[in-house]
């Protein structure tokens, strides 16, 4: 209703506008905010070429605090990133150690093998955040279906896992890292 | 010609109070509506959406999905609380405005889940080809068969809505279709919380938006179905059919629970009447004469299966009402002059309105009808407005046999009401002539403030 009689206070109409704003401001400040916590990598690229069947990283390993070796996620949780793919039946190429991606969580680090054509052919984690029951949680789950889905698109280009998107960022920078350095 | 007449177990017949007014001003709408945007628009910035824009074609798209989703919720939440019918937005801006952003905000809900799904489709076609993005996003996912359905059922109900499909359907058909828009909602809900990754992976932001829906869902259903209930229980009953004009009918409403009820003239009721078959034909009537405490007098045309079964309905009838609802009522008007226009059946507001304004308003009725037969209330108009100051003035015809071109052009408003300038203009009628009084209106030099307009209802 128009009421004409008594026109409100200007502090009335301001003073709902100014407390939601601030209300909502401070609300907004409290969210996470993943887009602060960069990706830094770390490290340089290590390459092993394949007449030496053994990896080794540039880098030195952080200090093992992990109850669950790394390389068992691809083994024991991973239901297919070691089915062949297409193309990339042999992974008889350059195994690549990438740089330690550090971001919110902890650190992680990639191992990427390549075919004698240089096709991506698997990855495997070399390190991942576990200090936190949470982290290890997310990341058994969703590390290995980034594995999977980086052999299956060979590239970078992978879709997040729900509530694993700080992962996937670190996953995603750490293995394009090393797919810029080792072009196909 | 029928007045509600004080039966014999009611001694006193007291015109009802005006409902309480609203405290809410336009701000306070912008500065909710702003904090709204302001919080998702926030959120999705926050959640790193603004830096993946420049990124890559994946990040991008997923970017511009969850922007677009986020602004579709945004415009589903506002929608839904001006179905609330909530008193406090009601009050100050009357049901049919609620309507009109409704179905904008419907518009734009739509245009947003449209983008949304082209977005999401898109970020997920890059790694994996588009037909296994639609194949995820329709059921591989965890509950996308359930959003699918849901977004389905949005835009079947947005499409109904077009005016296009809705002058084919009836109203109750629209209306149940219309219905199916909170299954809908409630379908796509889930996903936002498990996929959306700005709900999953932040619990503070996903305990909010849990919050929001969920106070959201105890509004609606308390202040939509809880008051429609309680109407329920709150029946009056038909005291009085008058026979007014060709198919034209008054019928008065009487009841105990008047008692306590609060309206003004020139508002509307949603009326039902309870019998079998019929109960869930809901008719937006206008009051035409003041309501008292003895009962509430509507004049109904008959112009639809729904309407005609009113203009004829049994004395004793149980009928329940929702309401009262518009803000087109003697309020508007301090000391000003009056000008009152009604074209048609628009003439039961103008009745009522009439009735409760003073002689310091001078009232000046214009009364446009199509034929003599359908003029109702004249006698009483012309009653009124003597006691009142005023005068009445009629112009029956179609339009084709009218001396004019315009019947409310500036000059011919002006010709019949000098003073025209220094008046509030009241105007029920059919949209084409409410259009057409605004346009003489304000052309003749009324402010826009002073032109106050309530859709014609029957």
């Amino acid at each position: 209703m128009v009421d004409v009689s008594q026109k409100p206070t200007l502090g009335r109409q301001i003073f709902p506008a100014v407390a939601l704003t601030v209300v909502g401001v401070g609300f907004i400040s409290q969210l996470d905010n993943p887009g602060s916590d960069v990706v830094a990598l770390e490290g340089v690229i290590g390459t092993t070429v394949p007449s030496t069947s053994e990896t080794t990283s540039t880098l030195a390993p952080s200090p093992a605090t992990s109850v669950i070796s790394p390389n068992e996620i691809t083994t024991t949780l991973a239901p297919s990133p070691m089915t062949p793919v297409e193309g990339a039946s042999t992974c008889d190429g350059d195994a690549v150690t990438g740089p330690t991606a550090v971001f919110k969580w902890g650190e992680l680090q990639l191992q990427a093998t390549f075919t004698k054509k240089n096709v991506l052919c698997n990855v495997t984690v070399v390190k991942y955040p576990n200090e936190k029951d949470k982290s290890l949680r997310i990341n058994q789950a969703a590390l290995p279906v980034y594995n999977q889905e980086a052999v299956e698109a060979g590239s970078a280009q992978i879709a997040a896992v729900s509530g694993a998107t700080d992962s996937w960022r670190a996953y995603t920078a750490g293995l394009q890292a090393i797919l810029d350095a080792h072009p196909a | 010609m029928s007045r509600p007449t004080p039966t014999s177990s009611e001694s006193q017949v007291h015109p009802l109070p005006a409902p309480r007014e609203s405290w809410v001003l336009d701000t306070d709408v912008g500065a909710v509506i702003g904090a709204l945007t302001l919080v998702v628009v926030g959120l999705w910035s926050r959640h790193g959406g603004v830096t993946a824009l420049g990124d890559s074609a994946a990040k991008t798209y997923t970017s511009l999905a969850q922007l677009t989703g986020l602004l579709c919720s945004e415009a589903g939440l506002l929608g839904l609380i001006l179905v609330t019918r909530t008193p406090l937005v009601e009050r100050r801006y009357g049901l049919d405005r609620m309507f009109n952003w409704h179905r904008l905000l419907g518009e734009a809900m739509a245009i947003f889940l449209a983008l949304h799904i082209a977005f999401s489709i898109a970020a997920w076609a890059i790694p994996n080809g588009a037909v296994n993005a639609i194949k995820s996003l329709t059921g591989k996912e965890p509950y996308m068969a359930l959003t699918a359905v849901g977004s389905v059922v949005i835009l079947i109900v947005t499409l109904s809505s077009l005016k296009w499909f809705r002058n084919k359907l009836s109203y109750e058909m629209w209306y149940f279709v219309h219905l199916t828009a909170y299954f809908g909602l409630a379908a796509s809900f889930s996903h936002q919380i498990v996929l959306g990754t700005d709900f999953a992976d932040d619990a503070l932001a996903r305990s909010f938006w849990v919050a929001l829906h969920l106070a959201l869902v105890a509004w609606l259903t308390w202040s939509r179905w809880g008051r429609f209930l309680v109407s329920i229980t709150r029946p009056l009953r038909v005291s009085a059919v008058t026979h007014e004009a060709e198919g034209i009918s008054s019928v008065v409403l009487s009841g105990t629970h008047l008692q306590k009820a609060k309206a003004q003239g020139g508002q509307f009721y949603v009326v039902r009447q309870l019998v079998k078959g019929r109960w869930w034909q809901a008719n937006p009537f206008s009051l035409s004469a003041q309501p008292t405490t003895a009962g509430l007098r509507f004049t109904v045309k008959a112009r639809g299966e729904s309407s005609n079964a009113f203009t004829n309905i049994a004395l004793g009838t149980r009928v329940i009402v929702e309401g009262p609802y518009g803000v087109c009522t003697p309020d508007v008007v301090n000391s000003e002059k009056v000008l009152l226009i009604g074209g048609g059946i628009g003439i039961g507001p103008i009745t009522s309105f009439l009735e409760q304004l003073a002689p310091k308003h001078e009232p000046i009725i214009l009364y446009r009808v199509s034929s003599e037969q359908e003029m109702s209330h004249v006698k009483e108009l012309e009653t009124l407005a003597t006691a009142r100051n005023g005068k009445v003035h009629t112009l029956v015809g179609h339009r084709a046999t009218l001396k004019v071109a315009d019947p409310f052009s500036a000059d011919v408003l002006l010709k019949a009401v000098p003073d025209l300038a220094q008046r509030v203009v009241i105007v029920a009628g059919p949209e084409s002539m409410v259009k057409a009084v605004q346009r003489g209106a304000r052309a003749a030099g009324v402010p826009v403030e002073n032109i106050h307009a309530e859709r014609a209802w029957w």
